[in-house]
């Protein structure tokens, strides 16, 4: 499978108070259409990723809403999975171009979380969850302090292991200028910050933020006629679900929808984990990153803390994760991500990262996760 | 604003939820609370877990103890308790939280 990206965009992350999902929406769909040398009568379907324009911004028709933003009269396909909205987006439009039935198609994750405060907005992501889990009081900090608590029980890692990927993706997002916080902290801010969930602080927590990206995709057949704009393309597409609550999970320390779904992208890309060069993971809680380096085939199972602490996949290492800054630091609007990691992936391969390039990558990989593992998307991207 | 239960909701769970009162359990993992959601600010800080009820069987839930901290390995039983705070309108939720209770024998390794 060859699916071309055309062109990328990311707005930056933050409180971006004076912009509203529509002002976010329409910068990272004129960004990337720019970027693709594009216009929107070339724009066959436009998918969009995106959680919360329901509960936080009183918007349910949103694919209508994008219509008349971009002046369109083309689907427009709204996709929703929690946190994966991006990642699944994405997918849903490989598997349109895959089809037949469209030859281009605009991309575009959105989030605007900062209009309500904090407290709101947490409870409003545990929509994400199950009754069950809302009733024991549980917000998703809490419930990744359960597969945290866990994990270091079972292999004696201490919280110090957990700030580590803290620290990396922050020294990753000072070289981002699009990121949400563009500075670098110290495991020692990390272990003082405040507790919220024990074991999980504030600073192993990913920020509640405001953005979008989006990406131009096109099919095998278009870029034959067009050559030249034959760059990078999606090679590798996977999906898989688990149960909404941990209570049914097999375990709590790895995540079944992680291992089915990068086992798909593998077989369609014919490629094996040790092939990739650098990925983006879903890092919403450090122990979340930690899991994925485990569960994508990088690292065995027990491992993950002890690789994050040894300089392997920070950037210079053996295979860098998250150089975008990850979800922790370059900012976590919650249908923006899966798009996000899909730019920052092609922006690498494309040798356009500047500060944070990574020195000839080859082959890329994104990993978008729903909820605490309920649905998961990865893909692989090669030049 | 996440949606508040309403009568009807919270009458249709009563039987499923109640099922869980006097069942004994084992602490597999679970946090202390500082930062709670809105609706329950008033009882933080508190600890919520995951606690195996059978063989094959995990139920979520708040834990209460006693006398100290409770850690992962507490064997705990299924108690009736208020879950949420009283409101100007509305009815009081009540529910399952899981007790710490040591030297309770499970029937399950």
């Amino acid at each position: 499978m060859r699916i071309p990206v055309l062109g990328v965009y990311q707005t930056k992350f933050g409180e971006l108070w004076d912009k509203s999902l529509s002002d976010l929406v329409s910068e990272a769909g004129k960004g990337a259409m720019k970027d693709a040398a594009v216009d929107i009568s070339q724009i066959e379907s436009i998918f969009v990723g995106n959680m919360l324009s329901g509960i936080s911004v009183g918007q349910e028709h949103l694919a209508s809403l994008v219509a008349s933003i971009f002046k369109t009269k083309v689907p427009v396909t709204r996709v929703e999975a929690a946190c994966a909205s991006g990642g699944m987006a994405i997918r849903q439009a490989v598997l349109a171009i895959l089809s037949g039935e469209i030859e281009t198609a605009l991309v575009i994750g959105a989030e605007k979380m900062t209009d309500q405060p904090a407290e709101i907005i947490a409870q409003n992501l545990m929509a994400a969850a199950s009754s069950e889990e809302k009733e024991a009081g549980l917000t998703f900090p809490s419930l990744y302090a359960l597969i945290a608590q866990a994990y270091l029980s079972r292999f004696k890692a201490s919280e110090k292991d957990l700030a580590n990927v803290a620290v990396k993706n922050h020294k990753h997002a000072s070289l981002n200028p699009s990121s949400h916080f563009p500075f670098e902290i110290t495991v020692d801010k990390v272990l003082k910050s405040s507790k919220v969930a024990e074991p999980i602080k504030l600073l192993d927590c990913s920020p509640i933020s405001d953005g979008a990206a989006a990406v131009v995709l096109t099919s095998a057949s278009w870029i034959k006629k067009k050559p030249k704009k034959n760059g990078v393309a999606i090679i590798g597409s996977g999906q898989a679900s688990d149960s909404l609550e941990l209570s049914d999970r097999n375990s709590l320390i790895e995540f079944d929808s992680t291992k089915e779904a990068s086992k798909k992208a593998f077989f369609q890309a014919a490629l094996e984990p040790k092939d990739v060069c650098l990925a983006e993971v879903h890092d919403c809680f450090t122990i979340a990153e930690i899991l994925a380096i485990e569960d994508l085939g990088f690292y065995k199972k027990g491992e993950g803390y002890l690789i994050e602490a040894n300089g392997e996949v920070r950037l210079g290492g053996k295979r860098p994760i998250n150089t975008s800054g990850g979800l922790k630091a370059c900012g976590h609007p919650v249908g923006a991500t899966g798009v996000k990691q899909v730019v920052e992936a092609v922006i690498q391969l494309k040798g356009r990262a500047g500060k944070r390039q990574v020195k000839n990558p080859k082959v890329g990989l994104t990993h978008n996760v729903g909820g605490t593992g309920g649905t998961c998307v990865v893909h692989l991207l090669a030049k | 604003m996440s949606k508040k239960k309403s009568p009807i909701e919270i009458w249709r769970e009563q039987k499923s939820k109640y099922s869980l009162l006097g069942k004994k359990g084992e602490i597999i993992s679970l946090s202390r609370v500082n930062q709670p959601p809105v609706s329950l600010a008033s009882f933080a800080p508190y600890w919520s877990g995951l606690v195996k009820i059978s063989k094959t069987k995990k139920k979520t839930g708040q834990i209460i103890s006693a006398k100290k901290d409770p850690e992962i390995g507490d064997k705990v039983v299924g108690v009736f308790r208020r879950m949420t705070p009283p409101d100007k309108e509305g009815i009081i939720e009540y529910g399952i939280k899981f007790k710490v209770k040591q030297h309770e024998k499970t029937n399950f390794s």
